[in-house]
């Protein structure tokens, strides 16, 4: 079929015409279709190998409706009890810490409080403290330092702030300082301030060690003249004679160091990340204040009640989003309570990140059919023309003997080769400028999300709860609202696992997904192309037969002459 | 309305052991032709045998349906009545698209050349779409056609625009004869021509009946054509 190699060159208008138009249309596709791969690629792989931590959490609003069941509004006490009835226990989080559900590792933080002693040491009070403390204390309280003061008894928050956070507990916000035991290095890496650096000593060991090691903050170190080594005593918050003494193993430092408290102003100085104390959770349970111990706190209007003397938060950690699936269904089908949800803050951040590639995906799904219906349309007509043109040419060879599907086949192979001209070089500059092209298109989806939430930001002080940009670590004790700054959010944990933090973690995950839209233009891809050449040469070809075959010779002569 | 009978047996080929007469090479036998179902005939009822071997010519005025008659002979349209027999065989029910490419050459009026192609693309040409085999390389015999319709060699590969009417009617002969056909039809080979030209072409088409046996058929208006050829088919119009 030289006949169609030489007719192509000896028009070389009218072929690079077609070449023209079908190098946009692979140009165009190449690209779409890399697009579309690449975000479901990365749907797809990018949470697989890496480290996922989830929690199951008590669902709120199940347990409120349930309360609620009667139709009136329901008491606060009754809610509350149901949460603490339903609440589950270090067992029952244990219980699903299996490697046949998927689990790969799991730790558990438990936070309590402890009040300071007379003579002790002093908590940190870098907040001025605010009208609504009902402490006396609350006007002595000045700057940075010195403020605190004993709190027995008296509570300067008696709001069940925040029934649960995630984990469905009522939060221990009483006290001077807050006890956090650790079940694991896993966990003090997950710490709920942040990450931190040791400025001096050494982290303690697991196991319930005599003195009672635990880190204490450099601030609280400073304002109290503490050195590893020293040994201070605190009391329990509800009951003044029971003191507990500690050692200094380490004094470390936030690597987020954030002048606002969680819960903000209203909080009571426990929350204060300086006076958080770093123990095991063994130690903590040697002190016998483990989530299976109780504590009676009476309000500052006189009322006491029962609550569990720590807040439990477990987490489970997974090696990639196929894991924490199987988890999620084996779990409800080891009996876990309706009233409790699996869920994962990584997986959360992931889905949000995702959110202007999809976007992309579906531009580039839409533009990939226009361009296409668009081409093929134009393809159809060129051909006709192209045939129209040469009818001459047509009668000429069938007057001569050659049968009209030969002339046909001639067509196709012109046609086909033009086709595969276009294709191989569209796919081409396709390939090449697929990267900066979906990049291009990727950022300025990504910063259209950005600017959203800094507007939000800039609304609200903080970023929005649970969003991208919730706690440094999946395991929110209480609701903290994210006071990090997003540019100084560098904090990397120590063994350089998926970052968790903050805001640029969405960022993150998309820039990833970004360079991931590099890899693209796969072999399924060139499949597709050639498919789609070939599709469209089909549908010239048969346009093009079709004319062939109705056109008679004698007809075509006959108009000659 | 015209009604020519000729049943003149053909003469230069000897008949086969056994006294049977090879049929004629081409025949006509009853043949009508109308444009539609149920219209006007344009030709009707002609009976005629075209021999080996000798130059016909089909006059007639226009309109007398010589164009007709000749899309008919070449296979390009079939009757509406009657049959077109080559070597005895209707070519209505042979693949007349082998006909026309292997089994005869037609020069038609308009040459009917490919302008985009070169003199001797356009001969190979034919010889490319019989399939038939050569038993020598084509551009040979190509080249030898040239010779033959009296064109020199050096034109073997200038575009068909760059010629002039005259020579471009030898090469549509020249294409014509490149699969060595029994039949060669021409339509109004002469027409713009000079007549230096027309004499030299008509001397081709003699050679070719009377030096290579083909039957040649030749559709003219011009009475000098018509005097020199060998036979004369006359169609008048119908009244």
């Amino acid at each position: 079929m030289h006949n169609a190699i030489r007719n192509l060159w000896r028009n070389k208008g009218r072929s690079v015409l077609i070449i023209i138009v079908v190098t946009i249309i692979a140009a165009a596709s190449t690209i779409g279709f890399a697009i579309v791969q690449a975000a479901q690629r990365a749907r797809a792989s990018a949470l697989e190998n890496t480290t996922i931590s989830a929690q199951i959490s008590l669902d709120r609003n199940k347990i409120m409706q349930s309360a609620n069941s009667s139709g009136q509004k329901p008491d606060m006490s009754s809610f509350g009890k149901a949460m603490q009835e339903k609440q589950l226990t270090l067992d029952d989080y244990e219980q699903y810490a299996k490697s046949e559900y998927g689990v790969s590792s799991s730790y558990y933080i438990e936070t309590s409080s402890a009040a300071a002693v007379d003579g002790g040491i002093e908590a940190v009070d870098t907040n001025n403290g605010s009208s609504q403390e009902s402490s006396d204390n609350a006007n002595s309280r000045t700057d940075t330092g010195t403020a605190g003061a004993e709190t027995e008894g008296a509570m300067p928050n008696d709001m069940p702030r925040d029934m649960g956070g995630q984990n469905g507990g009522p939060a221990m916000t009483t006290g001077d300082f807050s006890l956090v035991g650790f079940s694991s290095d896993e966990a003090l890496e997950n710490a709920p301030n942040g990450s931190f650096t040791m400025d001096s000593g050494k982290a303690f060991d697991y196991d319930a060690s005599d003195g009672n090691p635990v880190l204490v903050s450099k601030t609280l170190a400073d304002a109290n003249n503490l050195k590893v080594g020293s040994t201070f005593k605190l009391a329990n918050v509800s009951d003044s004679k029971k003191t507990y003494t500690f050692t200094v193993a380490g004094i470390y430092s936030n690597t987020q160091e954030s002048n606002m408290p969680m819960g903000g102003t209203m909080a009571s100085i426990a929350n204060d990340a300086a006076n958080a104390i770093y123990m095991s959770a063994a130690t903590l349970g040697k002190i016998d204040l483990d989530s299976t111990k109780t504590l009676s706190i009476t309000d500052s209007k006189g009322n006491t009640r029962e609550t569990s003397a720590t807040q439990l938060s477990f987490t489970y950690v997974f090696d990639g989003k196929t894991d924490y699936d199987r988890f999620t269904e084996e779990v409800k089908k080891a009996g876990l309570s309706d009233d409790c949800t699996v869920s994962s803050m990584d997986v959360e951040q992931y889905e949000q990140s995702l959110v202007p590639i999809d976007n992309l995906s579906k531009f580039a799904k839409t533009m990939l059919i226009v361009v296409l219906s668009v081409s093929a349309v134009v393809l159809v007509i060129l051909t006709i023309f192209n045939i129209r043109e040469r009818k001459y040419e047509i009668g000429v060879l069938t007057a001569i003997g050659v049968k009209k599907w030969k002339v046909s086949a001639q067509f196709a192979v012109e046609l086909l080769t033009v086709v595969l001209i276009g294709l191989i070089v569209g796919t081409g500059i396709g390939a090449s400028t697929s990267v900066p092209v979906s990049d291009a298109l990727l950022s300025s989806q990504v910063a259209s999300q950005q600017s959203q939430q800094e507007s939000r930001r800039a609304q609200f002080g903080r970023d929005m709860q649970g969003a991208p940009g919730a706690a440094p670590d999946g395991n929110a004790q209480s609701a903290k609202p994210n006071t990090d700054n997003i540019q100084g959010e560098s904090a990397e944990p120590n063994d350089g696992k998926q970052s968790q933090s903050g805001m640029p973690q969405g960022l993150q995950h998309a820039s990833n997904a970004i360079k991931q839209v590099n890899a693209t233009v796969s072999w399924a891809t060139i499949g597709w192309m050639l498919l789609i050449g070939l599709a469209l040469t089909l549908l010239a070809s048969v346009t093009a037969a079709i004319f062939v075959m109705r056109y008679e010779p004698l007809q075509i002569l006959a108009d000659r002459s | 309305m015209t009604m020519y009978t000729e049943t003149e047996t053909p003469t230069t080929h000897s008949a086969a052991a056994g006294g049977k007469m090879p049929a004629p090479i081409l025949q006509l036998k009853n043949v009508s032709y109308a444009y539609d179902r149920g219209g006007r005939n344009v030709l009707s009822d002609i009976n005629y045998t075209f021999p080996s071997g000798s130059v016909t010519a089909i006059v007639g005025p226009s309109g007398a349906g010589k164009t007709t008659l000749l899309s008919l002979i070449s296979g390009l349209t079939t009757p509406t009545g009657g049959e077109v027999l080559f070597e005895g065989r209707n070519l209505a029910k042979m693949d007349r698209y082998n006909y026309r490419s292997r089994d005869i050459g037609v020069i038609f009026q308009s040459f009917n050349l490919l302008p985009g192609l070169t003199v001797l693309e356009n001969i190979m040409l034919t010889m490319d779409a019989s399939g038939k085999r050569f038993d020598r390389p084509k551009r040979d015999i190509a080249l030898d056609l040239l010779k033959q319709v009296h064109l020199p060699e050096r034109y073997a590969n200038e575009r068909i625009l760059h010629l002039s009417g005259g020579e471009q009617q030898r090469v549509a002969i020249a294409r014509a004869l490149s699969t060595n056909p029994q039949v060669v039809i021409a339509d109004e080979p002469t027409g713009n021509l000079d007549p230096a030209t027309q004499n030299d072409i008509l001397r081709i088409f003699l050679e070719l009946a009377h030096e290579q046996n083909k039957c040649v058929i030749i559709v003219t208006h011009s009475p000098q054509i018509a005097e020199r050829s060998d036979r004369v088919f006359p169609l008048s119009k119908r009244d």
